[in-house]
C-alpha cells in the first residue's frame, strides 16, 4: 500500500543519511556476563568506579520477587552526561556480595556532547519526517548513538506514530539530518472471536495493541497485511483517505479491548477479506489481488446511519446502500439503513460487509484490475462484474457449502434483504438478461456492466448445476454442483490469464471453453458444460 | 495389566519361622522382583490456542518391568506370621498421543496430529502389611498372604505439545510433547503365595507371586482431568532369606 511504499523509501533515507553524518570513531562494545571468580570481581570494581566517574548511572533498583535476599540494580551507561543509548549494566547483589553482572558498554567514544539543533528544532524535523505532532511532552532525548556500521553520533531520539505505525527517529543533534528510524510497533498476532453482521462467531485475526494494550483489526497471520479501518462515520476523513490526501493513522484502525470483537461490520469485512485471500489461495494459488501479497485495507463505517437523512442521493447510493473497490487494495463499505426504513421494492439493507459474497465481490475487483484490466464498459464491463458474481458465489459455496439457507446462486442476499441484489440462476428475477437476444443496450450504467452481467452469470449456473435456458429453451448438461470447483477453475482461468481488456461476450465464450479444455480436455464435461451455457444464452 | 512389589520374602520367612516352637522368628527376605503384567490408562489434557480448546488425548502402556523389594516377618503364632514388605517397580512407559490444536482463522477447524512418545517415566512403590499363612516341608516353606497395600505411582504425563505451522495452517508438525511427571498416593489390597528353600537354620531363598490392586488418581496442572491408574497387578520376586 502508499505508506508502506514511503516507509520503505524513508526508511532508505534514513540509512543514507545516517551513513553521511557518522561520527569516525570506531565503537568498542563490550559485552559482559560475569557470574564468578576474578571476572566478576574486576567487573564489579569496575562498575564503581564508573560509577563513581558519572560514567554510569542508577536506573533503577528493584527487589527480588522470586529470591528475596536478591537485589537487582540496573545503571545506564552515560558519557559526560549523556546517556549512551543501549549502554546498560545489571548487577545482581545479595547483601555486600555481587552475584552477578550483566550489560553491554561502548568505549571509544569521542565526541562533543554539546547539541547544535535545540529539542525544539529536533521535534520539528521529526514531525516533519512523521507527519505527526508530537505535542509539548514529546520532548525528544538526547542521546550517544552507537552505529552498527562504527563510530558514534550525538543524536535525539523520540518516538511519534506515522500513518500506520510507531517509529523511534534519531536525528543528528548537530546537523538536523535523519540518522535512524525503525518501528517499534511491537506486532504480535492472536487470535480473537468476533460476532458477524448476522449474529455468526468467526475468528479475528488481530494484532496486540501498541504498547499492548487492546487489539486491532490487523491480519498478521496471512501473508499480506489486512487492516480494517473504522471510519467511525467521518466521511470527510473517509473521503481523504480514499483520495490519499491524508493517510489512515493507527487510530483509524479498528480496535477492541478483549479480542471479543462486537462490531459486525468490523468482523466481517475484516474475516471476509482474510476468507477471500483464502479461497484464491486454496483453489487457484493466488496471493492476493495483485498475486504479490498485496495489502488489502477495508474501509467501515464511513458514514453514520442517523445521518441519511441530511445526506445526499449520491452519499447515500455510494456510502449507505454500496460497497466498492477503490483500487490498490481499498475497500468500502456501505452502512445499508436503519431498521426501520425500506427500499422501495420493501428491501431492507443490513450492512453490506456483513455479506461474503459482496466482500469477495469487491476483492475480485481487485484481482481484475490486477490481471485482464477488462474495461468497465459494455460488454467487458459487464464480463468484469460478471466474474465477480462467479468469484463471489463460488466463495460462498466454499465456505458455506449448500446447505439450505447458506450459500446460493443470489449476490447479496444477506445484505439485500430478501433476495439480494442478481440471481445467477435466474437473471430476470431482478430484471436483468439471461439471454443474449435480450441483453440491455442502452448508455445506462456504462452500458449495462451490472445488468448485462445476467448473461454470462448464467452461463457459469447453467456449466456448473445444468438446466435449461428459459428463452432458448436449450438444455445445458452442467457438470454437478459438486464439481463446481472445475467451472471456477475454467472461469479463474479464463478471465485472469487469458482474457483480453475489451472483450466482448464471444470473446469470453472462445476464451472460456479454451480454457476449459486447456485443464480438462476436449470433449471433457466441463468444455461441454461450458460450451452449452453459452450456446444457451445465445453467445456464438 | 499392573505389577506390585513384592512382599513374599516376608510370607516365606514367616512360613519357615511358624514351623515349630523352637524355630526362627523372625525373617528378613531381599528380592529382585518383576512386574508381570501392564498397565494403561489414559489422559485427556486441554489447552487454549487462537481463542478456542486445544486438546491432547493420550493412551498410556505401562508395561512390565524390573525392581525390588525387601520384607520383615514375625511369626507369631504356629503357622501365622505378620509381614511389612516394600518395594518399587518401573514400567518401559509409551504414550500415544492425539493432538488436537485450534486453527488461528477459523472456528472448528482443528487441525489434528498423532504420535508417540517413548520412554516415558513410570515408578510404582508399595509397600504391603500381610497376614501370612506358613507351612514347612523339610527344607521347604510355602506361604499364602493376604493384606492391604499402600501405592505410591509417579508418571509422567504429556502436555501441551508444541508444533509448526505455517499458512494456510491447515496442518501442524508437533515438534514436542513435553511430559511431566505427577504423583500420588493410594490404598489397595494384595493377595499372593511363595516357597522357598532353606539352605541352612538361617539362609535360604525364595519365590513369590503376588496379586495387587489399587486406584490411584494423578491430579495434573489445570486444564486435564484427573487421570486414574490401576497400580499394582501379578508380580513375581525371589531372592535371599535371613532367619533369626
Amino acid at each position: 500500500m502508499r505508506f508502506r511504499h514511503e516507509g520503505t523509501a524513508l526508511a532508505l533515507a534514513a540509512l543514507a543519511l545516517g551513513v553521511m553524518s557518522a561520527d569516525a570513531a570506531e565503537p568498542r562494545v563490550t559485552r559482559l556476563a560475569a557470574t564468578e571468580g576474578a571476572a566478576l570481581n574486576d567487573w564489579d570494581t569496575r562498575i564503581d568506579s564508573m560509577l563513581r566517574a558519572g560514567d554510569l548511572q542508577l536506573r533503577r533498583t528493584h527487589e527480588d520477587t522470586l529470591l528475596p535476599s536478591r537485589q537487582h540494580v540496573r545503571l545506564d551507561q552515560a558519557y559526560r552526561g549523556v546517556p549512551v543509548y543501549s549502554g546498560q549494566v545489571v548487577r545482581q547483589t545479595e547483601g555486600e556480595r555481587t552475584v552477578s553482572v550483566f550489560g553491554t558498554l561502548y568505549e571509544g567514544i569521542d565526541l562533543d556532547p554539546r547539541p547544535t539543533l535545540t529539542a525544539d528544532q529536533a521535534v520539528a524535523v521529526i514531525e516533519k519526517l512523521s507527519g505527526a505532532d508530537l505535542g509539548p511532552s514529546r520532548v525528544p532525548r538526547l542521546v550517544v548513538l552507537p552505529r552498527d556500521e562504527g563510530g558514534y553520533v550525538l543524536a535525539y531520539t523520540a518516538r511519534a506514530f506515522t500513518e500506520s505505525d510507531l517509529v523511534r527517529y534519531f536525528i543528528d543533534a548537530r546537523t538536523g539530518a535523519l540518522v535512524l528510524s525503525r518501528s517499534e510497533l511491537q506486532r504480535q498476532a492472536v487470535s480473537g472471536t468476533g460476532t458477524g453482521v448476522l449474529g455468526d462467531r468467526k475468528k479475528m485475526s488481530a494484532t496486540v495493541g501498541v504498547g499492548g494494550v487492546g487489539f486491532i483489526a490487523s491480519d498478521e497471520f496471512r501473508p499480506p497485511a489486512i487492516f480494517t479501518f473504522d471510519m467511525r462515520g467521518n466521511l470527510t476523513r473517509t473521503n481523504a483517505i480514499l483520495n490519499g490526501v491524508v493517510g489512515p493513522t493507527l487510530n483509524d484502525v479498528a480496535n477492541d479491548s478483549d479480542n471479543t470483537w462486537t462490531d459486525g461490520p468490523v468482523v466481517d469485512a475484516h474475516s471476509y477479506a482474510g476468507w477471500t485471500y483464502d479461497y484464491y489461495f486454496l483453489r487457484f494459488n493466488r496471493r492476493g489481488l495483485d498475486g504479490n501479497n498485496l495489502e488489502v485495507w477495508s474501509l467501515v463505517h464511513p458514514v453514520r446511519r442517523e445521518d441519511i437523512f441530511s445526506a445526499s442521493n449520491s452519499v447515500v447510493n455510494t456510502f449507505f446502500l454500496n460497497a466498492f473497490y477503490a483500487g490498490d487494495g481499498i475497500m468500502v463499505y456501505g452502512e445499508g439503513l436503519l431498521p426501520s426504513l425500506r427500499l422501495t421494492n420493501g428491501q431492507r439493507v443490513d450492512y453490506l460487509a456483513g455479506a461474503l459474497d459482496i466482500v469477495a465481490h469487491e476483492l475480485t475487483h481487485g484481482v481484475t484490475d490486477y490481471t485482464s484490466g477488462l474495461i468497465y464498459q459494455g460488454e467487458s464491463g459487464a464480463l468484469n462484474e460478471s466474474f465477480s458474481d462467479m468469484m463471489a458465489a463460488a466463495a460462498e459455496f466454499y465456505y458455506q457449502g449448500r446447505a439450505p439457507g447458506q450459500s446460493d446462486w443470489l449476490i447479496g442476499e444477506d445484505a439485500f434483504v430478501p433476495g439480494g441484489i442478481r440471481s445467477m440462476q435466474s437473471p430476470t428475477v431482478w430484471g436483468d438478461p439471461d439471454h443474449y437476444s435480450i441483453r440491455f443496450t442502452g448508455p445506462e450504467d456504462n452500458g449495462g456492466v451490472h445488468i448485462n452481467s445476467g448473461i454470462p452469470n448464467h452461463v457459469f449456473y447453467l456449466a456448473t448445476v445444468g438446466g435449461t435456458n428459459r428463452v432458448s429453451g436449450i438444455a445445458v448438461t452442467g457438470v454437478g454442483q459438486a464439481n463446481i470447483e472445475q467451472i471456477e477453475k475454467v472461469m479463474y482461468r479464463a478471465f485472469t490469464a487469458m482474457m483480453p481488456s475489451s472483450a466482448n461476450f464471444s470473446t469470453a465464450r472462445a476464451v472460456t471453453i479454451q480454457s476449459a479444455r486447456d485443464l480438462y480436455g476436449a470433449g471433457s464435461p466441463a468444455e461441454r458444460a461450458v460450451t452449452q451455457a453459452w450456446n444457451a444464452v445465445g453467445v456464438n | 495389566m499392573r505389577s506390585t512389589l513384592a512382599v513374599l520374602a516376608l510370607s516365606t520367612l514367616a512360613a519357615a519361622a511358624a514351623s515349630a516352637a523352637d524355630e526362627p522368628r523372625f525373617t528378613v527376605s531381599l528380592n529382585g522382583a518383576f512386574a508381570v503384567t501392564s498397565t494403561e490408562y489414559d489422559s485427556v489434557r486441554t489447552f487454549n490456542a487462537f481463542a478456542e480448546e486445544g486438546r491432547i488425548e493420550t493412551a498410556y502402556d505401562a508395561g512390565s518391568g524390573p525392581g525390588f523389594e525387601a520384607g520383615f516377618a514375625w511369626n507369631f503364632k504356629r503357622n501365622l506370621a505378620v509381614g511389612l514388605a516394600g518395594g518399587m517397580v518401573t514400567r518401559d512407559t509409551s504414550g500415544e498421543w492425539t493432538a488436537s490444536v485450534p486453527h488461528p482463522l477459523f472456528l472448528n477447524r482443528n487441525r489434528i496430529a498423532e504420535g508417540t512418545e517413548e520412554e516415558l517415566e513410570y515408578t510404582e512403590s508399595q509397600v504391603h502389611l500381610d497376614l501370612i499363612y506358613t507351612g514347612r516341608s523339610g527344607s521347604f516353606d510355602f506361604s499364602a498372604f493376604a493384606g492391604p497395600s499402600f501405592f505410591n505411582v509417579s508418571a509422567d504425563l504429556l502436555g501441551q505439545p508444541d508444533y509448526d505451522q505455517s499458512y494456510p495452517f491447515e496442518t501442524i508438525t508437533v515438534t514436542d510433547v513435553p511430559a511431566l511427571a505427577f504423583d500420588d498416593n493410594g490404598f489397595g489390597f494384595n493377595v499372593g503365595a511363595g516357597v522357598g528353600y532353606r539352605f541352612t537354620d538361617s539362609i535360604g531363598v525364595g519365590v513369590t507371586g503376588r496379586f495387587s490392586r489399587a486406584t490411584i488418581e494423578l491430579v495434573p496442572q489445570t486444564g486435564a482431568d484427573t487421570v486414574e491408574i490401576d497400580a499394582g497387578g501379578f508380580q513375581v520376586a525371589g531372592g535371599l532369606r535371613i532367619y533369626f
